[in-house]
Protein backbone atom coordinates (compact mmCIF):
# COMPACT_ATOMS: atom_id res chain seq x y z
CA UNK A 1 0.00 0.00 0.00
CA UNK A 2 2.71 2.74 0.72
CA UNK A 3 4.67 1.69 -2.09
CA UNK A 4 1.42 1.87 -4.18
CA UNK A 5 0.73 5.65 -2.82
CA UNK A 6 4.32 6.85 -3.34
CA UNK A 7 4.56 6.15 -6.82
CA UNK A 8 1.02 7.82 -6.76
CA UNK A 9 2.37 10.85 -5.41
CA UNK A 10 5.48 11.03 -7.53
CA UNK A 11 3.49 11.02 -10.81
CA UNK A 12 0.63 13.59 -9.87
CA UNK A 13 4.25 15.63 -10.75
CA UNK A 14 4.39 16.51 -14.35
CA UNK A 15 6.20 18.38 -16.90
CA UNK A 16 4.07 21.68 -17.77
CA UNK A 17 4.54 23.82 -21.22
CA UNK A 18 7.51 25.67 -19.84
CA UNK A 19 9.14 22.18 -18.73
CA UNK A 20 8.90 22.77 -15.38
CA UNK A 21 7.90 19.79 -12.87
CA UNK A 22 4.66 20.83 -11.88
CA UNK A 23 1.31 19.74 -9.53
CA UNK A 24 -1.90 20.61 -11.06
CA UNK A 25 -5.41 20.44 -9.97
CA UNK A 26 -8.80 22.03 -11.61
CA UNK A 27 -12.16 21.16 -9.40
CA UNK A 28 -15.35 22.99 -8.53
CA UNK A 29 -15.33 25.82 -6.23
CA UNK A 30 -18.53 27.19 -4.18
CA UNK A 31 -18.83 31.05 -5.20
CA UNK A 32 -17.74 33.98 -2.97
CA UNK A 33 -14.52 32.78 -1.59
CA UNK A 34 -12.76 34.01 0.82
CA UNK A 35 -9.31 34.51 -0.69
CA UNK A 36 -7.81 35.92 2.53
CA UNK A 37 -9.26 33.57 4.60
CA UNK A 38 -8.02 30.84 2.26
CA UNK A 39 -4.39 32.20 2.36
CA UNK A 40 -5.13 32.33 5.78
CA UNK A 41 -5.56 28.57 6.21
CA UNK A 42 -3.37 27.52 3.84
CA UNK A 43 -0.69 29.38 5.06
CA UNK A 44 -1.64 27.78 8.83
CA UNK A 45 -1.92 24.23 7.56
CA UNK A 46 0.45 23.60 4.06
CA UNK A 47 4.11 22.61 5.30
CA UNK A 48 6.68 25.25 5.22
CA UNK A 49 4.49 27.88 3.56
CA UNK A 50 6.40 30.82 4.56
CA UNK A 51 4.57 33.77 2.62
CA UNK A 52 0.99 33.80 0.69
CA UNK A 53 -1.72 36.77 0.25
CA UNK A 54 -4.45 36.79 -2.16
CA UNK A 55 -4.40 39.67 -4.91
CA UNK A 56 -5.85 42.27 -5.08
CA UNK A 57 -8.59 41.49 -7.88
CA UNK A 58 -9.99 38.70 -5.59
CA UNK A 59 -9.33 35.87 -8.23
CA UNK A 60 -5.82 34.26 -7.37
CA UNK A 61 -4.20 33.73 -4.01
CA UNK A 62 -0.38 33.22 -4.32
CA UNK A 63 2.43 32.45 -2.25
CA UNK A 64 5.59 30.85 -1.84
CA UNK A 65 7.20 27.72 0.54
CA UNK A 66 10.23 24.79 1.18
CA UNK A 67 9.82 22.09 2.61
CA UNK A 68 13.12 19.89 4.04
CA UNK A 69 14.14 17.09 2.45
CA UNK A 70 16.11 14.04 4.18
CA UNK A 71 17.73 11.04 4.34
CA UNK A 72 15.23 8.80 6.70
CA UNK A 73 16.48 5.77 8.62
CA UNK A 74 14.76 3.53 10.72
CA UNK A 75 15.12 5.60 13.63
CA UNK A 76 17.49 8.68 12.34
CA UNK A 77 17.60 10.71 9.77
CA UNK A 78 19.62 13.64 7.73
CA UNK A 79 18.89 16.75 5.91
CA UNK A 80 20.18 16.75 2.49
CA UNK A 81 18.46 19.84 1.86
CA UNK A 82 15.81 22.48 1.21
CA UNK A 83 13.13 21.49 -1.40
CA UNK A 84 11.64 25.31 -2.38
CA UNK A 85 8.39 25.78 -4.31
CA UNK A 86 5.37 27.79 -5.48
CA UNK A 87 1.58 27.85 -5.38
CA UNK A 88 -1.23 30.01 -6.99
CA UNK A 89 -4.89 29.45 -6.63
CA UNK A 90 -7.01 31.01 -9.87
CA UNK A 91 -10.64 31.33 -9.47
CA UNK A 92 -13.00 31.76 -12.31
CA UNK A 93 -16.55 30.44 -13.35
CA UNK A 94 -17.07 28.25 -9.52
CA UNK A 95 -13.94 26.30 -10.36
CA UNK A 96 -10.19 26.62 -9.03
CA UNK A 97 -7.10 26.05 -10.42
CA UNK A 98 -4.20 25.19 -8.14
CA UNK A 99 -0.31 24.82 -9.24
CA UNK A 100 2.28 24.67 -7.15
CA UNK A 101 5.70 24.49 -9.62
CA UNK A 102 9.14 25.75 -9.41
CA UNK A 103 10.76 23.07 -7.24
CA UNK A 104 14.25 24.09 -6.25
CA UNK A 105 16.07 22.04 -4.18
CA UNK A 106 18.80 24.11 -1.90
CA UNK A 107 21.35 21.36 -0.71
CA UNK A 108 22.35 21.94 2.91
CA UNK A 109 25.26 21.01 4.69
CA UNK A 110 26.34 20.55 8.36
CA UNK A 111 27.71 24.56 9.93
CA UNK A 112 30.13 24.30 13.07
CA UNK A 113 27.40 24.37 15.49
CA UNK A 114 26.25 20.83 14.51
CA UNK A 115 23.05 21.70 12.71
CA UNK A 116 22.40 21.74 9.00
CA UNK A 117 21.66 25.60 6.68
CA UNK A 118 21.81 26.17 3.44
CA UNK A 119 24.71 26.23 1.26
CA UNK A 120 25.11 30.20 -0.06
CA UNK A 121 24.28 30.99 -3.67
CA UNK A 122 23.47 27.09 -4.64
CA UNK A 123 20.02 26.30 -6.15
CA UNK A 124 19.36 23.67 -8.68
CA UNK A 125 16.14 23.52 -10.16
CA UNK A 126 14.68 19.98 -10.21
CA UNK A 127 14.26 19.55 -13.83
CA UNK A 128 17.70 20.78 -14.37
CA UNK A 129 19.32 18.20 -12.11
CA UNK A 130 23.24 18.26 -11.76
CA UNK A 131 25.44 16.16 -10.02
CA UNK A 132 24.09 17.32 -6.74
CA UNK A 133 21.05 15.34 -7.29
CA UNK A 134 21.06 11.45 -8.04
CA UNK A 135 18.57 9.13 -9.57
CA UNK A 136 17.50 8.11 -6.51
CA UNK A 137 17.34 11.60 -4.92
CA UNK A 138 15.47 13.12 -7.65
CA UNK A 139 12.46 10.47 -7.19
CA UNK A 140 12.22 11.13 -3.98
CA UNK A 141 12.08 14.75 -4.01
CA UNK A 142 9.07 14.22 -6.72
CA UNK A 143 7.17 12.03 -4.47
CA UNK A 144 7.68 14.79 -1.56
CA UNK A 145 6.81 17.37 -3.86
CA UNK A 146 3.93 15.33 -5.12
CA UNK A 147 2.87 14.59 -1.86
CA UNK A 148 2.73 18.32 -1.05
CA UNK A 149 0.82 18.78 -4.39
CA UNK A 150 -2.07 16.44 -3.11
CA UNK A 151 -2.03 17.94 0.58
CA UNK A 152 -2.26 21.68 -1.34
CA UNK A 153 -5.41 20.22 -3.22
CA UNK A 154 -7.12 18.48 -0.15
CA UNK A 155 -6.61 21.89 1.83
CA UNK A 156 -8.02 23.68 -0.96
CA UNK A 157 -11.13 21.67 -1.49
CA UNK A 158 -12.02 21.49 1.70
CA UNK A 159 -11.85 25.22 2.05
CA UNK A 160 -13.43 26.12 -1.37
CA UNK A 161 -16.42 23.50 -0.77
CA UNK A 162 -17.43 24.74 3.18
CA UNK A 163 -20.00 27.19 3.59
CA UNK A 164 -18.40 28.86 6.62
CA UNK A 165 -15.77 29.61 4.11
CA UNK A 166 -17.79 32.09 2.06
CA UNK A 167 -17.79 35.77 2.49
CA UNK A 168 -20.94 36.75 4.09
CA UNK A 169 -23.17 38.97 1.57
CA UNK A 170 -25.15 41.88 3.16
CA UNK A 171 -28.29 39.84 2.73
CA UNK A 172 -27.06 37.06 4.70
CA UNK A 173 -26.49 39.42 7.81
CA UNK A 174 -28.90 39.20 10.39
CA UNK A 175 -30.47 41.76 12.09
CA UNK A 176 -32.60 42.31 14.58
CA UNK A 177 -34.34 45.79 14.95
CA UNK A 178 -34.62 46.68 19.42
CA UNK A 179 -37.66 49.22 18.74
CA UNK A 180 -39.68 46.70 17.72
CA UNK A 181 -41.42 44.80 20.84
CA UNK B 1 0.17 -28.47 -2.22
CA UNK B 2 -0.76 -27.00 -5.49
CA UNK B 3 -3.71 -25.89 -4.03
CA UNK B 4 -2.02 -24.07 -1.56
CA UNK B 5 0.08 -22.43 -4.19
CA UNK B 6 -2.39 -21.69 -6.12
CA UNK B 7 -4.53 -20.04 -2.66
CA UNK B 8 -1.39 -17.82 -2.22
CA UNK B 9 -1.42 -16.62 -5.51
CA UNK B 10 -4.79 -15.78 -5.12
CA UNK B 11 -4.28 -14.13 -2.17
CA UNK B 12 -1.04 -12.14 -3.67
CA UNK B 13 -3.20 -11.31 -6.44
CA UNK B 14 -6.09 -9.80 -4.85
CA UNK B 15 -3.99 -7.91 -2.26
CA UNK B 16 -2.25 -6.43 -5.44
CA UNK B 17 -5.09 -5.46 -6.73
CA UNK B 18 -6.68 -3.61 -3.74
CA UNK B 19 -3.26 -1.93 -3.31
CA UNK B 20 -3.52 -0.53 -6.89
CA UNK B 21 -7.55 -0.05 -6.55
CA UNK B 22 -6.52 2.39 -3.17
CA UNK B 23 -7.11 5.89 -3.71
CA UNK B 24 -4.15 6.80 -5.18
CA UNK B 25 -5.00 10.78 -4.27
CA UNK B 26 -4.33 9.81 -0.65
CA UNK B 27 -0.87 11.07 0.64
CA UNK B 28 1.84 9.43 2.56
CA UNK B 29 2.16 10.90 5.34
CA UNK B 30 5.66 12.15 5.32
CA UNK B 31 7.80 13.55 8.57
CA UNK B 32 8.04 17.00 8.44
CA UNK B 33 11.60 16.89 10.07
CA UNK B 34 14.29 13.90 10.02
CA UNK B 35 14.20 12.96 13.64
CA UNK B 36 17.08 12.11 15.52
CA UNK B 37 20.18 13.17 13.44
CA UNK B 38 23.74 11.42 13.79
CA UNK B 39 26.58 13.51 12.08
CA UNK B 40 30.00 13.09 12.34
CA UNK B 41 33.60 12.35 10.31
CA UNK B 42 36.99 10.69 10.55
CA UNK B 43 40.27 12.17 9.16
CA UNK B 44 43.76 11.07 8.90
CA UNK B 45 46.87 12.55 7.37
CA UNK B 46 50.38 12.46 5.82
CA UNK B 47 52.73 15.51 6.51
CA UNK B 48 56.02 15.95 4.96
CA UNK B 49 57.80 19.20 5.90
CA UNK B 50 59.83 20.69 3.04
CA UNK B 51 62.88 20.89 5.78
CA UNK B 52 62.68 17.28 7.15
CA UNK B 53 62.45 18.68 10.57
CA UNK B 54 60.46 16.36 12.82
CA UNK B 55 58.83 18.56 14.78
CA UNK B 56 56.15 20.94 13.20
CA UNK B 57 57.61 24.64 11.89
CA UNK B 58 54.66 26.17 10.87
CA UNK B 59 52.73 26.46 14.47
CA UNK B 60 49.15 26.86 13.38
CA UNK B 61 46.51 24.45 14.16
CA UNK B 62 46.26 21.08 13.53
CA UNK B 63 48.12 18.33 11.16
CA UNK B 64 51.16 19.21 13.21
CA UNK B 65 52.61 15.79 12.91
CA UNK B 66 55.86 16.18 10.11
CA UNK B 67 57.26 12.92 8.43
CA UNK B 68 54.44 11.17 10.06
CA UNK B 69 50.80 9.21 9.38
CA UNK B 70 48.76 10.83 11.94
CA UNK B 71 44.83 11.03 12.68
CA UNK B 72 43.13 13.85 13.27
CA UNK B 73 40.05 12.92 15.31
CA UNK B 74 36.61 10.85 15.08
CA UNK B 75 33.46 13.68 15.67
CA UNK B 76 30.28 11.84 17.09
CA UNK B 77 27.55 14.17 16.84
CA UNK B 78 23.18 13.80 17.91
CA UNK B 79 20.83 16.71 16.88
CA UNK B 80 17.18 16.41 17.41
CA UNK B 81 14.65 19.48 16.95
CA UNK B 82 11.28 19.11 18.07
CA UNK B 83 8.74 21.75 16.85
CA UNK B 84 10.94 25.12 18.74
CA UNK B 85 13.41 23.10 20.82
CA UNK B 86 16.48 21.79 19.60
CA UNK B 87 19.77 20.64 21.27
CA UNK B 88 23.23 19.26 19.78
CA UNK B 89 25.83 17.25 21.33
CA UNK B 90 29.02 16.30 19.85
CA UNK B 91 32.16 15.18 20.93
CA UNK B 92 35.52 14.34 19.48
CA UNK B 93 38.18 11.79 20.12
CA UNK B 94 41.72 12.17 18.69
CA UNK B 95 44.58 15.13 18.97
CA UNK B 96 42.68 17.31 16.95
CA UNK B 97 39.47 17.42 18.92
CA UNK B 98 41.00 16.91 22.36
CA UNK B 99 44.51 18.39 23.14
CA UNK B 100 44.92 20.30 19.85
CA UNK B 101 41.42 22.28 19.97
CA UNK B 102 40.28 21.64 23.68
CA UNK B 103 43.00 23.44 26.38
CA UNK B 104 41.19 21.50 29.27
CA UNK B 105 41.66 18.27 28.03
CA UNK B 106 42.62 15.33 29.34
CA UNK B 107 46.47 14.94 30.46
CA UNK B 108 48.55 12.08 31.51
CA UNK B 109 51.45 13.44 33.19
CA UNK B 110 52.20 9.79 35.15
CA UNK B 111 51.79 6.77 36.52
CA UNK B 112 49.98 6.20 39.81
CA UNK B 113 52.27 3.14 41.69
CA UNK B 114 51.13 1.30 44.50
CA UNK B 115 53.13 0.56 48.03
CA UNK B 116 55.41 -2.01 46.10
CA UNK B 117 56.21 0.45 43.11
CA UNK B 118 53.95 -1.37 40.30
CA UNK B 119 52.00 0.80 38.05
CA UNK B 120 48.25 0.75 38.75
CA UNK B 121 46.61 3.93 36.71
CA UNK B 122 47.57 6.75 34.67
CA UNK B 123 47.66 10.34 36.51
CA UNK B 124 45.01 12.48 35.05
CA UNK B 125 45.97 15.97 35.20
CA UNK B 126 42.56 17.89 34.20
CA UNK B 127 39.04 16.45 33.26
CA UNK B 128 38.38 15.85 29.62
CA UNK B 129 34.84 15.92 27.99
CA UNK B 130 35.65 15.61 24.72
CA UNK B 131 32.88 18.14 23.80
CA UNK B 132 32.66 20.57 20.61
CA UNK B 133 29.08 21.24 20.63
CA UNK B 134 26.79 20.57 23.84
CA UNK B 135 23.65 23.19 23.98
CA UNK B 136 20.39 23.59 23.58
CA UNK B 137 18.11 26.21 21.59
CA UNK B 138 14.92 26.88 21.52
CA UNK B 139 12.51 29.29 18.73
CA UNK B 140 11.04 31.53 21.05
CA UNK B 141 9.06 33.31 18.18
CA UNK B 142 9.11 32.61 14.07
CA UNK B 143 12.32 35.41 14.25
CA UNK B 144 14.15 35.06 17.56
CA UNK B 145 15.38 31.90 18.53
CA UNK B 146 17.47 31.42 22.18
CA UNK B 147 20.70 29.39 22.37
CA UNK B 148 22.20 28.62 25.82
CA UNK B 149 25.40 26.19 26.30
CA UNK B 150 28.90 25.24 24.77
CA UNK B 151 29.13 26.25 21.33
CA UNK B 152 31.56 26.55 18.35
CA UNK B 153 32.48 30.04 18.10
CA UNK B 154 30.57 32.17 15.68
CA UNK B 155 33.93 33.92 15.42
CA UNK B 156 36.15 33.56 12.20
CA UNK B 157 36.49 31.63 8.93
CA UNK B 158 37.83 28.32 9.20
CA UNK B 159 36.42 25.65 12.30
CA UNK B 160 37.92 22.95 14.29
CA UNK B 161 36.18 20.32 12.21
CA UNK B 162 37.75 19.18 9.03
CA UNK B 163 34.53 18.95 7.16
CA UNK B 164 33.97 22.74 7.73
CA UNK B 165 37.24 24.06 5.88
CA UNK B 166 38.27 23.44 2.19
CA UNK B 167 42.14 23.61 3.46
CA UNK B 168 43.57 20.74 5.73
CA UNK B 169 46.05 22.99 7.91
CA UNK B 170 44.39 25.91 9.64
CA UNK B 171 45.24 29.56 9.08
CA UNK B 172 46.75 31.89 11.84
CA UNK B 173 43.92 33.79 12.23
CA UNK B 174 41.72 30.50 12.99
CA UNK B 175 44.43 29.17 15.90
CA UNK B 176 44.88 32.57 17.42
CA UNK B 177 41.35 33.29 17.86
CA UNK B 178 38.25 31.74 20.11
CA UNK B 179 37.56 27.71 19.09
CA UNK B 180 34.01 27.68 21.14
CA UNK B 181 32.36 29.94 23.87
CA UNK B 182 29.98 29.29 26.16
CA UNK B 183 27.25 31.10 26.86
CA UNK B 184 23.58 32.45 26.16
CA UNK B 185 22.55 34.18 23.15
CA UNK B 186 19.89 35.51 21.21
CA UNK B 187 19.04 35.64 17.31
CA UNK B 188 17.13 37.82 15.44
CA UNK B 189 16.32 37.32 11.95
CA UNK B 190 14.75 40.27 10.64
CA UNK B 191 14.45 38.61 7.48
CA UNK B 192 16.51 35.83 5.61
CA UNK B 193 18.86 38.35 4.61
CA UNK B 194 19.48 40.28 7.68
CA UNK B 195 19.77 38.80 11.28
CA UNK B 196 21.57 39.95 14.53
CA UNK B 197 22.70 37.99 17.60
CA UNK B 198 23.69 39.24 21.04
CA UNK B 199 25.00 36.93 23.88
CA UNK B 200 26.94 37.22 26.86
CA UNK B 201 29.54 34.39 27.25
CA UNK B 202 32.01 33.03 29.67
CA UNK B 203 35.06 35.53 30.79
CA UNK B 204 37.56 33.09 28.77
CA UNK B 205 37.56 31.53 25.60
CA UNK B 206 37.45 27.85 25.01
CA UNK B 207 36.52 26.80 28.58
CA UNK B 208 33.61 25.18 30.18
CA UNK B 209 33.57 27.23 32.95
CA UNK B 210 34.64 30.67 33.38
CA UNK B 211 37.14 32.11 35.48
CA UNK B 212 35.70 34.77 37.50
CA UNK B 213 31.78 35.93 35.71
CA UNK B 214 29.83 35.83 32.57
CA UNK B 215 31.12 38.85 31.08
CA UNK B 216 32.39 38.35 27.66
CA UNK B 217 29.95 40.03 25.34
CA UNK B 218 29.76 39.02 21.93
CA UNK B 219 27.26 40.15 18.76
CA UNK B 220 27.09 38.78 14.89
CA UNK B 221 25.58 40.89 12.43
CA UNK B 222 24.72 39.00 9.83
CA UNK B 223 23.77 40.57 5.80
CA UNK B 224 23.12 38.67 2.61
CA UNK B 225 22.95 41.47 0.12
CA UNK B 226 22.86 39.22 -3.20
CA UNK B 227 22.27 36.12 -3.54
CA UNK B 228 25.64 34.13 -2.81
CA UNK B 229 27.18 36.57 -0.77
CA UNK B 230 27.09 36.35 2.86
CA UNK B 231 28.82 38.75 4.78
CA UNK B 232 29.51 38.05 9.19
CA UNK B 233 30.29 41.27 11.24
CA UNK B 234 31.73 39.88 14.34
CA UNK B 235 32.51 41.28 17.66
CA UNK B 236 33.71 39.17 21.23
CA UNK B 237 34.93 41.54 24.03
CA UNK B 238 35.72 41.04 27.54
CA UNK B 239 37.32 42.61 30.30
CA UNK B 240 39.26 38.93 30.71
CA UNK B 241 39.63 38.02 27.28
CA UNK B 242 39.95 41.11 25.27
CA UNK B 243 38.30 42.39 22.50
CA UNK B 244 38.28 40.84 18.67
CA UNK B 245 36.58 42.24 15.74
CA UNK B 246 35.76 39.69 12.70
CA UNK B 247 34.65 40.05 8.95
CA UNK B 248 34.10 36.62 7.26
CA UNK B 249 32.49 36.67 4.27
CA UNK B 250 32.31 34.31 1.27
CA UNK B 251 30.55 34.75 -2.15
CA UNK B 252 29.55 32.32 -4.33
CA UNK B 253 30.01 34.56 -7.79
CA UNK B 254 29.42 31.57 -10.42
CA UNK B 255 28.69 28.05 -9.84
CA UNK B 256 32.01 27.25 -10.14
CA UNK B 257 33.82 30.14 -8.44
CA UNK B 258 33.66 31.14 -4.84
CA UNK B 259 35.60 33.59 -2.91
CA UNK B 260 35.92 33.82 1.05
CA UNK B 261 37.54 36.80 2.88
CA UNK B 262 38.69 36.80 6.77
CA UNK B 263 39.94 39.98 8.03
CA UNK B 264 40.38 40.31 12.01
CA UNK B 265 41.77 42.78 14.83
CA UNK B 266 42.28 41.27 18.57
CA UNK B 267 43.66 43.44 21.56
CA UNK B 268 44.76 41.34 24.24
CA UNK B 269 43.44 42.81 27.70
CA UNK B 270 45.64 45.12 29.77
CA UNK B 271 47.53 46.59 26.77
CA UNK B 272 48.86 43.02 26.12
CA UNK B 273 49.28 43.21 22.54
CA UNK B 274 47.05 41.38 20.04
CA UNK B 275 47.33 40.65 16.48
CA UNK B 276 45.86 41.56 12.85
CA UNK B 277 45.45 39.61 9.58
CA UNK B 278 43.25 39.06 6.38
CA UNK B 279 42.93 35.72 5.02
CA UNK B 280 41.42 35.76 1.14
CA UNK B 281 39.97 32.23 -0.11
CA UNK B 282 39.55 32.23 -3.99
CA UNK B 283 38.24 28.66 -4.92
CA UNK B 284 37.36 27.16 -8.15
CA UNK B 285 35.65 23.82 -9.07
CA UNK B 286 37.35 22.12 -12.38
CA UNK B 287 34.93 19.43 -12.21
CA UNK B 288 31.93 18.14 -9.72
CA UNK B 289 34.61 16.14 -8.10
CA UNK B 290 37.99 18.38 -8.16
CA UNK B 291 38.30 21.62 -6.42
CA UNK B 292 41.18 23.92 -6.30
CA UNK B 293 41.65 26.72 -3.71
CA UNK B 294 44.14 28.89 -2.12
CA UNK B 295 43.86 30.61 0.94
CA UNK B 296 46.46 33.56 1.26
CA UNK B 297 47.00 35.33 4.18
CA UNK B 298 48.52 37.86 5.72
CA UNK B 299 49.11 37.78 10.00
CA UNK B 300 50.71 40.41 12.25
CA UNK B 301 51.84 40.45 15.85
CA UNK B 302 50.52 43.93 16.59
CA UNK B 303 52.83 43.63 20.41
CA UNK B 304 55.88 45.50 20.91
CA UNK B 305 56.85 43.13 23.96
CA UNK B 306 55.83 39.62 24.98
CA UNK B 307 53.42 36.97 24.00
CA UNK B 308 53.93 35.13 20.76
CA UNK B 309 51.11 33.87 18.66
CA UNK B 310 51.72 31.03 16.54
CA UNK B 311 55.24 31.41 17.05
CA UNK B 312 54.84 35.05 15.54
CA UNK B 313 57.33 37.19 17.64
CA UNK B 314 56.25 40.65 18.44
CA UNK B 315 56.49 43.11 15.33
CA UNK B 316 56.57 40.40 13.05
CA UNK B 317 54.08 39.41 10.69
CA UNK B 318 54.07 36.41 8.64
CA UNK B 319 52.31 36.08 4.36
CA UNK B 320 51.58 31.71 3.95
CA UNK B 321 50.54 30.68 1.00
CA UNK B 322 48.43 27.38 0.99
CA UNK B 323 47.31 25.29 -1.97
CA UNK B 324 45.08 22.83 -1.91
CA UNK B 325 42.83 20.83 -3.63
CA UNK B 326 39.52 18.53 -2.71
CA UNK B 327 38.72 15.46 -4.37
CA UNK B 328 35.48 13.81 -3.52
CA UNK B 329 34.81 10.44 -3.86
CA UNK B 330 31.29 9.32 -2.33
CA UNK B 331 31.62 10.31 1.35
CA UNK B 332 35.52 10.45 1.23
CA UNK B 333 37.13 13.49 0.21
CA UNK B 334 41.37 13.55 -0.66
CA UNK B 335 43.31 17.13 0.52
CA UNK B 336 46.31 17.34 -0.94
CA UNK B 337 47.91 20.56 -0.33
CA UNK B 338 50.73 22.46 -0.81
CA UNK B 339 52.00 25.06 2.02
CA UNK B 340 54.94 27.94 1.97
CA UNK B 341 55.48 30.53 4.88
CA UNK B 342 57.20 33.97 4.96
CA UNK B 343 57.66 35.54 7.98
CA UNK B 344 59.27 39.29 8.31
CA UNK B 345 62.30 37.70 10.43
CA UNK B 346 64.02 33.96 11.37
CA UNK B 347 60.74 32.73 12.45
CA UNK B 348 60.87 29.13 11.41
CA UNK B 349 64.06 26.56 11.54
CA UNK B 350 65.78 24.62 9.45
CA UNK B 351 67.21 20.82 10.23
CA UNK B 352 70.26 22.21 11.44
CA UNK B 353 68.70 24.54 14.08
CA UNK B 354 69.51 27.98 12.25
CA UNK B 355 66.78 30.39 11.84
CA UNK B 356 64.99 31.57 8.44
CA UNK B 357 62.26 33.16 7.07
CA UNK B 358 60.61 30.59 5.36
CA UNK B 359 58.68 27.27 6.14
CA UNK B 360 57.23 24.63 4.01
CA UNK B 361 54.76 21.52 4.08
CA UNK B 362 53.26 19.05 1.86
CA UNK B 363 49.97 17.18 3.28
CA UNK B 364 47.86 14.60 2.78
CA UNK B 365 44.97 14.26 4.07
CA UNK B 366 41.68 12.08 3.62
CA UNK B 367 38.52 12.95 5.77
CA UNK B 368 35.01 10.93 5.46
CA UNK B 369 32.35 13.11 6.47
CA UNK B 370 28.93 11.09 7.05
Amino acid sequence: MPVAACYAQKDSIVLNENNKYTYFKVGSSLPGINLSALAAYLKKNLTGLQEIKAATQETEVSGRGGILVFKKGLLTGQEEGRLDYTVKIDFKESKYRLIVTNFEFIPYQRNRFGTFTAIDGVTVPLEKKDSRIGEKQLSLYLERAGSLGIKANELVQDFVNNKTSIKPGNSEIKKVDTQKW
Amino acid sequence: MTKKFLLAGALFAAATTFVKAQDTSKVTPVPADPGLTIFGSVDTYYKMDFAGKKNSRIATSFANEANSVSIGMIDLGVKKKYNKALFVGELSFGPRGQGQSIPNADFTGGVVLDDNGNEIAPVVGTQSFHIQNLYVGYDLTDKLNVTAGYMSTFVGYEVISPVGNFNYSTSYLFTNGPFQNAGLKFTYAFTDKVSLMAGIFNDSWNNYTSSREVSTFGGQLMVSPVKGWTAYLNVLSGKFSGTEFDLTTSYQVSDAFKLGLNAATFSAPNDGGGFSGAALYPQYAVSNAVTLGLRAEYFKNKGKTGFNYSSIMPGDDVKAFTLTANVKAGGLTFIPEVRLDNGKTGTFQKLNGQVTKNAGQFVLAAVYAF
